[in-house]
């Protein structure tokens, strides 16, 4: 038996790749998020960043091709940003980072990013942003209302200073301890506490500020300063005794913000219009102002103690001498891209001739300019797009037809009244490709003879490994966007929560365009309690002489808009505002111009459509339905769309049993687009049990929290009839649901085996079809539907879960599932399968291709699609249909991205990868002219054995 | 070339020779008369003889298939259920021959046409209930090893998939 299951498991697996595979189809490319705390570390000769993102990770980026040297990902905060962003201090030679929202702290090596130690400080997160700071020996960590110091060595708890209840704190090292400044927004108080260096208190004071908010202080040097409308205080937290007060002082415009500067005793306000730099000092007094508008601002002290401010405005950026009131770059372009978005921070790098910055952009793009100050010019050095690690949606669409296939379009394109007119055109439009077909085989034949020039020895292997590489090369990059023969080369489109949206090439991830809407957008907030910006395709590229369409939806300031794009181009096509849409889709039949109209559902059930359908589109309309769950009294209602008057007409309604304690965990339907090959499954007896395969079915999952449990519940959304119940007890999440042909597949935590748990689903309609050539939902069932069902053990955790898609759907399905140590997992549906038997008897051994039934998931690391590519926080796998029918293109997104072809069937349409076409060709053609020759020579030798 | 500029042709001239001298140079008291006669008896005796043999002859090719039935069972019991190359040739050349056979009756009988035989209809008729027979054997052997497209799941790949009265809208449910 075990052998059986090996033998089972080798044949599945055997679509492994290969060492020199690798690479080939796929790609990765890591990120680090979105910065919120950016250092210099210019020790040694390898001027590095060091970031901490809102995605828990802690990194080191190159300064100079801005790669990443190190990384540390910690816990995974999901789709949602955590309550606090990551905050770290690092001496010469050590980082102290406190994640998790004051929960953990960790030391990491400055150069390398290795372990030094770590220390929990709390199962829940702090009320307040945790602080932290660093001495040459010490870290401490103000969080939960405490202090902590740890050592720097090994992470070991030195001390510990319960402090006043605070919502915004702050500490500096001095020589004889740390001063630790705290504020209450409901008493308007500060309070300060000093701390020795063995933990001692040796001042504690509490003073009362007019109205303290914390999200209006910023803390510099040894001051705190804040505002509240036109008045600044400040407070040196390090001036002792009856010297310690707040001083305010009253500015002519109101404040907007202020932030911290590096050097000491100054701070930067913005008004209405200006950035000023007061010297806290002198009484506020105004040092400096910026002449232009800012959108960041930033400080830099060089080595002589000079001191610099710079700003970002759009493309441009200035940078002012503060002592010398001098202008040293004003308003330099950096980059040609008009449509920025605004710059959320600038980090400085200095320099002396050539300055290096960091702009990072609201849309979390990372660019670094360097800008040379005697030319008075900047130049963008590289760029992060450090947005896509927020992915909101992603759709993959085919690339345009290319030229030759449209001209294959066009050659039938002709009506055909006049037979001379057609033919005389098939005959030019032929002569034209063929004159195509010429000059494209010229230019490789150019290209090879280039090559051969090139090369010094004349070996073989060396000519076989020439040709090779030039047919490699006119295989991939620099290429137009246009459509491979095998449909394989796509346009990833994905929209971004933090307000872009981008377009990338299938085959190596490159950015095609980019398209900024507004850092302030939101996304909809699904019932699942997912956010997304949906992206919905209105027209493909199937159509030579109409442009795709897809259209784009975001909220902003509660408003959803519509943005309607061209999506090889990313330009704008059209815009409309939504109200309260609650659902926005496709209608699934296409008008004239084969363009899917987006139709919008609002709160009040009313319905509007873009672009207004034609009376025609109207009458020739098939039936559509929609259904409804309310997550506030748990009610599934089921409508008809009556497109004449755009009204919704209530066909069915029922509760959702157990609503009171459950919550949504997922809404699964089909899309329209999902083919199923084969109508049936043959037995062991060879007789056809037929699939249940019902476009109409949603499968929604309840999870019940008092007595843990998951309901699954399968209705017909036309008519509102529940086909199948089925219930889990002793069931927690995560829950992951994945609805496809005929059948459900869940994964979720089963309480009672403490472990991850695979469930499957199957719904057949027996061994008669009773749906042959229509499928009416109204139609009665005749016979009660036959459901299998099993579960199998699945020894890792799930963080996301996803089917694969191919064009006809004969291939095998495979279920593809993202583990959280960074593998993509695939589970063949032949394993995945109610019906596998329990026993084999000798009927099935004959017929071949039953697996036992077995209840775990072997889990091969062969069949890890991302061999050891791990990808970390995936947040969702995009699966799509290419050309070919045994291949699936999976594109994962989450911290990184990574993109592969799956084949859960094998590669049976393709020729193997490394089989040799040039090595082929040139053996048959040396054996033509072999043969050729040795005729001539053959009968040569003939005719002169007659002579002699 | 040299040598073949003249030759004699022996067999000719020795024909001729037999044929001229025969009567004159038989021996005495031979009777050519006698011989005739006994000749005669003996030529109706084997020609009854000739009917008889034709008649089982024409009986024995109209059995044969019908006879190899048996030793044909026995072979494909043999053969067993696998499909592999050696069964496959042998059931493929069980169903071929009888086949061919079948198209070739008349040429099969052909030989065997005398008017002593009389009709050969029957034996047409058997040989071919033979054949058939052969054939049914075939094809059931066809059947056993699961390679006759007669189950309903040997056609279920070209059952089309079902067209969609109702159209849901499937899309993501916001708050």
């Amino acid at each position: 038996m075990k052998i059986h299951l090996l033998l089972a498991g080798l044949a599945i697996g055997a679509s492994a790749l290969y060492e020199d595979q690798v690479g080939k189809f796929d790609w990765r490319q890591q990120y680090v998020g979105c910065p919120t705390q950016v250092q210099i570390d210019r020790r040694g000769k390898l001027d590095r960043y060091i970031v901490s993102t809102a995605e828990n990770v802690v990194a080191s980026l190159s300064m100079n091709t801005g790669d990443i040297v190190w990384r540390k990902v910690q816990e995974d905060v999901g789709n949602k940003e955590p309550k606090h962003p990551l905050v770290f201090s690092g001496q010469k030679n050590v980082i102290c980072s406190v994640s998790e929202s004051g929960k953990m702290v960790r030391l990491w090596a400055k150069r390398d990013g290795g372990f030094v130690g770590q220390q929990l400080l709390g199962t829940v997160e702090s009320s307040h942003a945790p602080f932290v700071t660093t001495t040459a020996d010490t870290c401490l960590v103000l969080s939960h209302n405490r202090a902590i110091a740890l050592s720097l060595k090994d992470a070991s708890k030195l001390w510990e200073v319960e402090l006043r209840k605070s919502d915004w704190v702050a500490a500096r090292a001095f020589d004889g301890g740390f001063a630790i400044v705290g504020g209450l927004k409901e008493n308007n108080e500060v309070h300060v506490k000093w701390v020795d260096t063995k933990g001692m208190q040796t001042l504690n004071k509490i003073l009362d500020v007019n109205a303290f908010n914390p999200q209006k202080v910023a803390f510099t040097g040894s001051h705190l300063v804040g505002f509240w409308d036109s008045t600044v205080y400040a407070l040196n937290i390090l001036s002792d005794g009856p010297d310690m007060k707040i001083e305010a002082k009253g500015v002519a415009e109101t404040v907007f913000e202020t932030f911290a500067l590096t050097s000491e005793n100054f701070v930067a306000i913005r008004t209405k219009s200006r950035v000023h730099v007061l010297d806290v000092i002198k009484g506020f007094s105004k040092v400096f102002s910026l002449p232009s508008e800012a959108e960041a601002v930033s400080e830099y002290v060089n080595k002589e103690g000079k001191r610099f401010l710079a700003s970002v405005h759009g493309n441009r950026l200035s940078l002012y001498q503060v002592d010398g009131d001098k202008e040293l770059l004003k308003d330099v372009v950096f980059d040609s891209e008009l449509k920025r978005a605004p710059a959320k921070q600038l980090i400085i790098g200095g320099g002396d001739k050539e300055w290096e910055f960091l702009v990072i952009g609201a849309d979390c793009r990372t660019d670094h300019v360097v800008a040379d100050i005697t030319v008075k010019k900047a130049a963008l050095e590289w760029t992060r797009e450090e947005g896509l690690t927020r992915i909101g949606s992603v759709e993959l669409l085919d690339l345009p037809l290319s030229e030759s296939q449209a001209a294959i379009e066009t050659e039938f394109a002709v009506d055909e009244k006049n037979i001379l007119a057609s033919f005389a055109h098939r005959i030019f439009s032929q002569l034209d490709q063929f004159k195509k077909l010429i000059a494209r085989s010229a230019d490789t034949a150019l290209e090879l003879a280039l090559n051969m020039k090139q090369m010094k020895s004349g070996s073989f292997s060396d000519l076989l490994n020439s040709v090779r590489q030039s047919a490699r090369k006119s295989h991939s990059g620099g290429q137009p966007l246009e459509r491979d023969v095998f449909n394989l080369r796509k346009l990833i489109v994905a929209t971004s929560l933090g307000g872009s949206i981008y377009a990338l090439d299938n085959q190596d991830g490159t950015v095609v365009w980019r398209r900024y809407i507004g850092a302030d957008i939101q996304g909809f907030e699904t019932i699942e309690g997912k956010t997304k910006i949906p992206i919905l395709v209105q027209r493909t590229t199937a159509f030579y002489n109409f442009d795709a369409q897809i259209v784009v939806a975001y909220k902003r300031n509660g408003i959803g808009h519509l943005l309607f794009l061209n999506p090889v181009n990313g330009k704008e096509v059209d815009h409309q505002t939504v109200d309260n849409a609650r659902r926005i889709d496709l209608l699934p039949f296409v008008d004239g111009d084969h363009l899917h109209h987006v139709i919008t559902v609002d709160r009040t059930n009313q319905v509007s459509i873009y672009p207004k359908l034609s009376a025609d589109a109207i009458e020739k309309a098939p039936p559509v339905h929609l259904f409804d769950v309310n997550s506030v009294n748990g009610k599934v209602t089921g409508y008809r769309l009556d497109l004449t008057t755009n009204r919704l007409t209530e066909t069915w309604a029922h509760q959702l049993p157990h609503w009171e304690d459950s919550t949504v965990v997922a809404i699964a339907g089909k899309p329209a687009s999902e083919r199923t090959h084969s109508q049936g499954r043959v037995l062991a007896d060879r007789s056809v049990l037929y699939k249940y395969v019902n476009p109409n079915l949603i499968a929604v999952g309840l999870l019940a929290k008092s007595a843990p449990q998951l309901n699954i519940h399968l209705f017909d959304s036309v008519t509102g009839q529940i086909v199948h119940s089925a219930r889990l007890p002793k069931v927690t999440a995560p829950v992951y649901m994945v609805h496809c042909e005929n059948w459900v597949a869940y994964a979720y935590w089963t309480e009672k085996g403490r472990r991850t748990e695979i469930g499957i689903l199957e719904l057949f309609e027996g061994d008669e079809q009773q749906h042959v050539e229509t499928f009416d939902s109204e139609e009665p069932l005749k016979r009660p539907l036959h459901v299998e069902q099993a579960s199998f053990i699945f020894s890792q955790g799930i963080s996301s879960m996803a089917v694969t898609e191919t064009e006809q759907g004969a291939s095998n399905r495979a279920i593809l599932v993202s583990l959280p140590f960074g593998n993509i997992f695939e589970v063949n549906r032949r394993i995945l399968d109610p019906l596998r038997p329990m026993e084999l008897t000798p009927e099935m051994r004959e017929e071949g291709g039953f697996i036992p039934y077995m209840p775990e998931i072997p889990i091969a690391t062969e069949e890890m699609l991302n061999y050891n590519q791990t990808v970390h926080h995936v947040n969702g796998i995009k699966t799509a249909p290419s050309g070919l029918e045994s291949t699936s293109l999976v594109f994962v997104y989450g911290l990184d991205l990574f993109y592969t072809r799956a084949t859960p069937s094998g590669n049976f349409d393709v020729l193997k990868d490394d089989f040799d076409h040039i090595l082929i060709c040139i053996v048959l053609a040396a054996l033509f002219i072999g043969s050729y020759v040795c005729r001539k020579l053959a009968r040569n030798k003939a005719l002169q054995q007659q002579w002699a | 070339m040299s040598l073949s500029q003249w030759r004699i042709d022996s067999s000719h001239a020795s024909r001729a020779a037999r044929t001229a001298d025969s009567a004159a140079y038989s021996p005495p008291g031979f009777s050519n008369v006698g011989q005739t006669v006994q000749h005669h008896v003996e030529a109706e005796q084997s020609s009854d003889q000739q009917e008889h043999l034709m008649k089982k002859r024409a009986w024995d090719v109209a059995m044969g298939p019908g006879k190899s039935l048996p030793m044909n069972m026995f072979m494909m019991y043999m053969a067993g259920r696998s499909i592999s190359i050696f069964p496959i040739m042998m059931v493929a050349m069980m169903l071929w021959r009888p086949l061919k056979a079948l198209f070739s009756v008349n040429s099969t009988f052909k030989p065997l046409e005398h008017e002593s035989t009389g009709s050969l209809l029957p034996h047409k008729l058997v040989f071919l209930l033979g054949n058939c027979g052969v054939v049914a054997l075939a094809i059931y052997k066809i059947h056993t090893m699961g390679l006759l497209p007669n189950y309903d799941s040997d056609w279920l790949e070209f059952v089309p998939e079902a067209r969609r009265i109702q159209y849901t809208l499937v899309g993501d449910l916001f708050v």
